[in-house]
């Protein structure tokens, strides 16, 4: 994917962070529950070592198994993973090891763009949904951007670009 | 006392290779990504590349410590041999 000619960077951004918070949570439950496992491991050494050895083990692999899958979402998600050109909107969606997708919609296809921002918290923290219309009636994923970091804003910026191109 | 030695050392050289190809297609995805934006002409580019190493960093270091804790737990579990 190269630039067009006379493509200009408008905006490079990442996803809102709290994406992280649901991760994060169970990464501190669970790495808890490990430790604890550890502990029990130690208490019941001296009198039943096979069960010792047992939870030793589960203690292992939940803690390691935590361990990895929150690192593997953090280093999928800390890309950037929305970037906005004077030509087009890219949505970059990586899951390491498993998905690399590019989506792409050119500026000439899109009709309108609408921000949502639904729910107590998409208010506080000031993240929502970007949908571009291209001419279909359904919000298709396709045409979604979700966990926007102040999408009206962003929606403005996209909708002053749109303008300058009609206005060419 | 041997199988559960065996099994802890197996999980943790898997624990240690899944690092070791996680942190490889990070660095490959990655470095795509920083190509892409350097071709738009992104200015924060060498700010994304810090986060990059500490992010790398991070993973590496805390996975490193789990497993040194884990076998320091074993040499102490190593005392109550029957």
């Amino acid at each position: 994917m190269n630039p067009q000619p006379q493509e200009q960077l408008i905006r490079a951004f990442s996803t809102h962070w709290i994406k992280y918070w649901g991760p994060a949570a169970a990464y501190v439950v669970l790495t808890g529950t490990g430790m604890l496992l550890f502990f029990l491991a130690i208490m019941a050494a001296y009198h039943a070592f096979v069960l010792s050895q047992i939870t030793f083990i589960a203690g292992l692999i939940i803690t390691l198994g935590i361990h990895h899958w929150f690192f593997h979402f953090v280093l999928s998600d800390s890309m950037d993973d929305i970037i906005i050109t004077n030509r087009r909107v890219i949505f970059l969606d990586v899951d390491l090891l498993f998905c690399d997708d590019i989506r792409e919609i050119q500026l000439e296809h899109i009709i309108a763009v609408e921000a949502r921002k639904h729910g107590l918290l998409q208010n506080i923290f000031l993240y929502g949904t970007l949908w571009f219309d291209t001419g279909g009636s359904e919000m298709l994923e396709g045409r979604t951007l979700p966990l926007v970091p102040r999408p009206h804003s962003i929606a403005n910026e996209i909708t002053i670009l749109l303008q300058k191109k009609n206005n060419q | 006392m041997l199988p559960f030695v065996i099994a802890v050392t197996i999980v943790h050289i898997l624990s240690l290779i899944f690092m070791g190809v996680m942190i490889f297609e990070y660095l490959h995805i990655h470095e795509k990504h920083m190509i892409l934006l350097y071709s738009f002409g992104d200015p924060h580019i060498l700010h994304k590349r810090w986060r990059k190493w500490l992010l790398m960093g991070a993973y590496a270091f805390f996975t490193l410590a789990i497993s040194a804790t884990t076998i320091a737990f074993l040499l102490y579990l190593f005392r109550f041999l029957p």
